[in-house]
Formats: structure tokens, C-alpha cells, sequence
């Protein structure tokens, strides 16, 4: 039972993780981002590959979350021109056409797959075996990204960048460069989704293009919306309840063909119901525009 | 100070701007009037870069402002407000005038690891724990607000200000924002007797302290009473120019304006 | 002869997203917004032609109208207890799109709950050696769908410009606000939308039933497909977004010639992605408004 709860507080270190980085871009800056977990997926393909090759854990991890970067920098360049719904259809497809690399590139990926046996992560001295120092690791980064978050999103730059959501144009004219404003939170969004990557595959040790699709955006957004926009509180809260709620389906003994397709619509129907009855969340101030 | 020359402008088939020239003076009032559809916000957005002219050149005390992004142009000292009031709505009054006056808070490191002593910590309602620092500047912003006559707490949403305050909201940043020359959209539209008064006051207080400001007014008794020099827009051109008494005697400007 | 059965092949592939992509511009021109769920709609109508004829045992056709009549009252239900509470609490677009993400994930999931992962077929038609026509492998049904899209199209063309129906509903794509001053009931046109619109992706469900297997997330990739071919054509225009799907299906199955057919998928993605990214308004659609 202990080692069930630590694989899930390693689950749940992990989304922190992502949906706060994620509200970073959609609650704060107002970027709908419905391929953030391209992000997640280029980290975890970035990591796998390099370790599989020989590269250290630590420079692995870093470049995981610099891909990412480069790959949120080149989104926020491309549909600088996009707004609301369409900026969020152009990001999805920018995760489909990710998603479709990851399937048909099997030089690089094994396509459907996946890379087994990724190994486990080493920091200089620190070999980390046990899953109890993986869940130490795990929280470690949260802690350092909730940290970074909290401090910028608490910053007079928080502000500036609720401002570009508010109103783009009002707050150019007040002198604010606004693209290069959405590719910093973006980018800054991107790199932490992309260590969050790392740390997905080197704990499952085999990642698989199946990861990153749809359903998993699904999740993301639930857990944003329910948290609230622009708050990094409610996403941290929104990740615990909403990666406990469907465990309390393992207590009824369903089998799994069951628990597996009745979580993602608990999810699904979470997200309905949140956007039709408290459209803010449970901590948020702001409306999806 | 400003120099605007020969902009052309077309939306489509609709010629907004035909040639538009015009020179506004340092430490003076410019009124720009004219009737609806003259062009007159248009011209605003292609001075602030908004909207790129089809042709024409544009300078800021002989700095050519032409390609300039319109953020570069808002730091050389072009500051503006809208006719219809622009605020960020989920901030408050202190977060908007911070933002209108400096930039720093564009600089991640800066915010980050550089807690400077001033300013840089904010009131968001999420974050608790710096009142102090909150104290300090909150001080200066309200000595602010009560310059405009905003009678609210800095750390008022700005979604909680009627029309009247939001507008002086505006002029209270743009004053702040590092500034040569103001542009201000129709700063009375829709305001009361009261506020109007209010504003006529500031704004001649502003040129008192040697503003230089170009406003686009249609209320010709407001001109009257504030602007030094009128300048009149008509279907896209320069119609005439001169003091506001000379140009209401003008023959031309009130057919252009009352199509009599 | 090879390019030759590549476009038909594209022509197979495009009818049937013309027909999922004429419904999706169909509800998009009339409200606005992007119902990603209409992937699942045809998910849902496929599997309850197969509930309906393997399960249950019905005669095919009678199979088949039950199948339509639920597509049309799902699309009913859809906009009566999601959009249009949505709609009336102010939620923007992107809350519109979200939701209906999220309304797909949770009908696939529905799908997959009752009737299981594994594939179905409906298996009316015997598999039949393909008619060769010109060089060309062709099996009647295929024939069949590419006739009987090319059929249903025209039938929307004439519904939405010959028919009263269709005036009012290009009234109100046009502008809902005039409309509604004009006396139109804009909430029984913003149903009708749905209804037609899901309407015709039941029969797409029903082609795809008859010629290949049905799983739980193939409306995934079919909306995607259909969406692609409305943005490539115009998504604010029906007729736009039909030729854009037939454009679709055949530079997917063109483009297979030079890429290895895992990349088919790309393909649309990347057009997807492409297009929205520098012609957001499509090759025929009107820009209103869509960018900015």
C-alpha cells in the first residue's frame, strides 16, 4: 500500500508540475495552449533518447526542458497572429503533428513502440534507484518550480503578463514588448512541462507516443479550469484531488477494462460541469476568453 | 515635437487617410477635431504603430518613427489613452499605474532575484506577506490618485470604477508613463458635468507643467476652452488649422461639421 | 495507373470527410464555434448501427434510419443541454471549444465502456473482389459512398439555397443579431444546425460502419480530418469546406506515394496546422473577424 502511495505522490509531483506550467501560459498570459503536453512529450522523448545513448541524467534533464523551449518559442512565433478558439485549434494541431512525429518517426522513437527500458536517473553521486528517492527527487523539482512560478507570477512581471491577456494592444502602448513577453511565459511554460517530461519517462521507464495525446490534454485543462486560471494555488490543490478522485474506483473492484475508460470520463464530465457551473473554479479570478 | 508627414491610409475601398500632414507643437494643447469618420483614431493608432500607413513618414522631435514597433514607440514617449477606456480588467489601480511607469517589470531576472527596494513587490490579492513593501509605493500611487480626484484605494480592481474614474484612471497613468508628447481619445466623452470640470482642470494643470498634449475632442465648447491650436480632419485630409476661434469662424469647418 | 487509384482512393477518403466537414462548417457558420465533438457524434451513430443491426438484429435499413434519427436528436441534445446553457452564460469560444473536447473524450469513453476496445464490424456486406474499372480497384460500395456523399452534398447545397430552412439558417451564419431583429426564432435555427449537421455525420458513421472496423477513437481522427478540410476550404463556408475535404483525402492519399502511409495522418495535421497558421480563413472562406 506505502509503495502505491508513493508511485502516486509521483504522479502527482509530476502534473504539479505541468498544469501549474501550463497556467503559467493559459491562466496568466492568456495563451490557450491545448498542446502543452507536446511539451511534456518532447521532454520525456528528449530525455529517453540521450540517456539511451549515453548521456548524463543531468545534461539529459536540462536539454529535455531547453527542446521544449525551442519547440514553445517556434509556437508563440508561428501563431502570434492567433486569438481565443483558433489559437487553441493551431496549438492542438501543433500536438498533433507532434504526436504524429513521435508515432512515424521510428528511427528515433520505435514509433508505436515506445523506448523501453529508460534507466533510471543518477544525479553526480546520487544514484536514484528506490522509488522513495524518486518521490524526493520528484518533490525536490516541484518545490524549485512552484518556487520560480510563485516568485514570477507574484512579481510585478505577473502582472505584465495578466496585462497582455487582459488587453495585447492596450499594453503595448503602454511599452510592453508583447511577443517577446507570450515566447518568455511561453518558453518558461515549456521548459518546466519539459522537465516534468524527464521525469515522467525515467520513472515509468518505457514512454510511447500514447502518452501524449488527447486524453491527456483533457486532463490537463480539467485540472486548470478547476484550480481556476492565473491561480498557481488552486492548480496545485485542483492536481491532488483530481489524480485521487478516480483511485476511489480501485476500492469498488472494477476491473480495469472498466476504471480505465470511466477515469477519463470522470475527467471529461469534471471539465463540463466546472465550465458550466463555476467557469472561474474553485481559486480563480478570470474567465477563459 | 510630433511630425506627420503625408500619410495615406486604406481599409480595403475606404480611404481613412488621404495625404494627412501635420506638425504638432511642444508644450501647447492640440485639439484635433472633425467629424465622425474623418479619420482623426486612425491617425492615433498610426502614430502609436498600431495600424502601418500605406505611405507617408513620421517623426518624433526628428527621430523617424515610421518602423518602429509600437512598444519602442510607447518607450520613445508616445502615450496614449482610448476613447473607449482600455484598462486590464482582473488588475488594480496600483498595478496599472506601476506598469505605466517604468518597465522594469518587464525584466525576469530583475523580478526575480533582485527584490529592489521600491516597487518591486506587489499587492495581488493572491499574495500575502508584503504589506511593507506594498506600504511604500502605495503611498506615492495614492498621492496620485488624488491628484486626478480618483477617491479609491490603490489596490482597487479596476473593474470596480465607474466610467468617470476609469477615464481618469488613464490620464493618471499616461501622465505617469515616461511621456514627450500625450495623446488622448475623446478624454470627455460620456463623462458627467462634474468629472469634465475635473478633467479641463487637469488637463490645462498638465500644460502648465509644460505638456505637450494632442487630444481629438468633438465638444467644440471644450476646445474652446482648453486648446491653443485646432487642427480640422475632414474625409481623411487636413481641412484647416489655426486657433480655435479662428477655425469655429471658418466657413468650410461648419459645413465640413454641422453639413450646413 | 498507380496516381490513378490514389485519387479515387482520395476521392473514397474525401467523401466521406466532405460529409463530417460540411456538418462541422454547417453548426460553425450558424454558432460560432467549433464543435470538436462532432467526431464523436459519428463515433456514436457507428456504434449504434452496429447496436442497432448486429446487436439488436434489426433489418439494415431500418438499422440505418434509426441511426440517422439518433445522430439528429443527439445533435438536438448536445445543444439543448450543453451549448446553448454555455451561450446563454456568456462563455467565450475557447470555452465553447474546450468543453466540447471535453464532451468528445467523454463519448469515446462512453463507447469504449459498453461496448469494449476491441474492433466491431457490422458485417452487412460480404467482402467483394474490387471492380476493375479504367485500371482502377474499386468495390461497389465504395462507388456507392462516393455517389451517395456526392448526392447528400447536393442535397444540403439545396436545402441551405432553394428552401426556406436553409435561408434562414444562411441568415443567421450571416448575422445572428440582424436576424434576430428580423423575427427569426434564432434558438430553433441554432438547433436545426445541430440536428442537419449531426444528420449528415450519421451517415458518414454509416459508410464508415459498412467499409471499415469501428473503434472507440476513430472520431478522433475524423474530426480532425473533417476540420482540416473545413479550414483548408473555408470553415465559415459549406461549400468551401467540402471541396477543401475532397482536397483533403486526395493529397492524403497522393502523398502517400512519396511518404511511407504511417505519415498519412501527418499530412493532414500538418495542412491542419499550416493552414490555420497563414490562412486561417481558408482558400474560400470570408474572413470575419477571425483573425485578431
Amino acid at each position: 500500500m506505502s509503495a502505491y502511495l508513493i508511485h502516486l505522490s509521483i504522479l502527482i509531483g509530476i502534473y504539479v508540475i505541468l498544469s501549474t506550467s501550463l497556467n503559467l501560459a493559459m491562466g496568466f498570459t492568456g495563451l490557450l495552449n491545448l498542446g502543452h503536453i507536446a511539451f511534456f512529450g518532447v521532454g520525456a522523448y528528449t530525455s529517453a533518447i540521450l540517456t539511451m545513448a549515453g548521456v548524463p541524467f543531468s545534461v539529459a534533464f536540462f536539454l529535455a526542458g531547453a527542446f521544449a523551449v525551442l519547440f514553445g518559442v517556434l509556437l508563440v512565433l508561428a501563431t502570434r497572429n492567433l486569438k481565443g478558439d483558433y489559437l487553441g485549434l493551431a496549438t492542438l494541431g501543433f500536438g498533433f503533428v507532434v504526436y504524429s512525429v513521435f508515432l512515424n518517426w521510428t528511427g528515433l522513437t520505435r514509433g508505436p513502440l515506445g523506448i523501453p527500458g529508460i534507466p533510471k536517473p543518477s544525479l553526480l553521486t546520487w544514484a536514484i534507484q528506490s522509488n522513495t528517492e524518486y518521490l524526493f527527487f520528484v518533490l525536490l523539482v516541484m518545490a524549485l518550480t512552484l518556487l520560480l512560478l510563485w516568485m514570477l507570477t507574484s512579481s510585478p512581471y505577473g502582472r505584465v503578463l495578466e496585462a497582455v491577456r487582459d488587453d495585447e494592444i492596450a499594453a503595448r502602448v503602454l511599452g510592453k514588448n508583447v511577443s517577446k513577453l507570450k515566447c518568455q511565459a511561453m518558453g518558461i511554460s515549456a521548459f518546466f512541462a519539459g522537465i516534468a517530461g524527464s521525469l515522467f519517462a525515467h520513472y515509468i521507464t518505457y514512454i510511447d507516443p500514447s502518452s501524449f495525446f488527447l486524453s491527456d490534454i483533457v486532463l490537463l485543462l480539467t485540472i486548470v479550469m478547476i484550480g481556476g486560471l492565473a491561480s498557481l494555488r488552486g492548480s496545485v490543490i485542483a492536481t491532488v484531488i483530481i489524480l485521487l478522485i478516480p483511485e476511489a474506483l480501485r476500492f469498488v473492484h472494477l476491473p480495469s477494462s472498466i476504471i480505465g475508460p470511466m477515469r477519463q470520463m470522470i475527467y471529461a464530465l469534471l471539465l463540463i460541469v466546472i465550465l458550466l457551473y463555476r467557469p472561474r473554479g474553485f481559486s480563480g479570478h478570470v474567465d477563459l476568453a | 515635437m510630433l511630425h506627420a508627414k503625408n500619410i495615406h491610409k486604406a481599409f480595403g475601398g475606404v480611404k481613412a487617410l488621404q495625404g494627412v500632414t501635420l506638425t504638432i507643437q511642444p508644450k501647447c494643447i492640440t485639439a484635433l477635431i472633425g467629424p465622425n469618420g474623418a479619420g482623426k483614431t486612425t491617425l492615433f493608432d498610426i502614430i502609436n504603430g498600431l495600424i502601418a500607413p500605406d505611405t507617408g513618414e513620421l517623426f518624433l522631435e526628428k527621430e523617424n518613427m515610421t518602423r518602429l514597433p509600437s512598444h519602442i514607440r510607447a518607450q520613445r514617449g508616445i502615450s496614449r489613452t482610448w476613447q473607449a477606456v482600455r484598462l486590464f480588467k482582473h488588475l488594480t489601480m496600483f498595478d496599472h499605474l506601476r506598469m505605466a511607469e517604468n518597465n522594469e517589470d518587464t525584466n525576469i531576472l530583475k523580478n526575480i532575484f533582485l527584490f529592489s527596494k521600491k516597487q518591486t513587490h506587489t499587492c495581488h490579492p493572491e499574495v500575502r506577506g508584503n504589506a511593507q513593501h506594498c506600504r511604500a509605493s502605495k503611498d506615492h500611487y495614492e498621492l496620485v490618485l488624488q491628484k486626478f480626484g480618483i477617491d479609491r484605494s490603490p489596490q482597487t480592481l479596476v473593474s470596480h470604477l465607474s466610467y468617470g474614474q476609469r477615464k481618469l484612471l488613464q490620464l493618471a497613468m499616461v501622465s505617469l508613463q515616461p511621456h514627450k508628447i500625450l495623446l488622448l481619445d475623446e478624454p470627455v466623452a460620456g463623462v458627467n458635468q462634474v468629472v469634465q470640470a475635473h478633467i479641463e482642470n487637469v488637463l490645462l494643470k498638465l500644460k502648465d507643467e509644460g505638456e505637450t498634449i494632442c487630444i481629438i475632442e468633438h465638444d467644440m465648447e471644450f476646445v474652446q476652452k482648453i486648446a491653443d491650436h485646432t487642427i480640422v480632419m475632414d474625409a481623411g485630409r487636413v481641412l484647416m488649422e489655426g486657433s480655435p476661434r479662428e477655425v469655429l469662424k471658418d466657413k468650410m469647418v461648419l459645413e465640413a461639421y454641422l453639413g450646413e | 495507373m498507380i496516381a490513378l487509384q490514389l485519387l479515387v482512393n482520395g476521392l473514397i477518403a474525401g467523401s466521406i470527410y466532405a460529409l463530417i466537414a460540411a456538418g462541422f462548417s454547417l453548426i460553425y457558420s450558424v454558432n460560432r464555434f467549433m464543435h470538436f465533438a462532432h467526431g464523436a457524434v459519428v463515433t456514436v451513430c457507428a456504434y449504434l448501427l452496429y447496436a442497432f443491426f448486429a446487436v439488436l438484429g434489426l433489418n439494415f435499413f431500418l438499422a440505418c434510419v434509426f441511426t440517422l434519427i439518433s445522430g439528429a436528436l443527439l445533435g438536438w441534445l448536445m445543444h439543448a443541454v450543453l451549448y446553448r446553457p454555455l451561450r446563454n452564460r456568456g462563455g467565450s469560444n475557447a470555452v465553447m471549444l474546450v468543453t466540447s473536447i471535453g464532451l468528445m473524450i467523454f463519448l469515446e469513453n462512453l463507447m469504449l465502456l459498453i461496448f469494449g476496445a476491441d474492433v466491431k464490424t457490422v458485417g452487412f456486406l460480404k467482402v467483394r473482389e474490387g471492380l476493375h474499372i479504367a485500371g482502377v480497384i474499386v468495390t461497389p460500395l465504395q462507388l456507392v459512398i462516393i455517389g451517395a456523399s456526392a448526392l447528400l452534398l447536393f442535397g444540403l447545397w439545396f436545402l441551405l439555397n432553394k428552401t426556406n430552412m436553409g435561408m434562414v439558417l444562411r441568415a443567421v451564419a450571416d448575422d445572428a443579431e440582424l436576424a434576430r431583429i428580423s423575427g427569426i426564432d434564432a434558438n430553433r435555427v441554432h438547433t436545426w444546425s445541430y440536428m442537419v449537421g449531426s444528420g449528415l455525420a450519421a451517415f458518414a458513421a454509416i459508410f464508415i460502419a459498412l467499409e471499415q472496423n469501428i473503434e472507440p477513437i476513430m472520431g478522433t481522427m475524423l474530426i480532425v480530418k473533417g476540420f482540416t478540410g473545413a479550414v483548408i476550404g473555408g470553415v465559415t463556408s459549406v461549400p468551401g469546406a467540402v471541396v477543401g475535404s475532397y482536397l483533403l483525402g486526395i493529397v492524403e492519399n497522393v502523398g502517400i506515394w512519396w511518404l511511407p502511409s504511417g505519415w498519412k495522418d501527418a499530412i493532414a495535421f500538418t495542412l491542419l496546422f499550416l493552414f490555420l497558421l497563414l490562412k486561417p480563413s481558408g482558400i474560400f472562406g470570408v474572413n470575419k473577424g477571425v483573425r485578431n
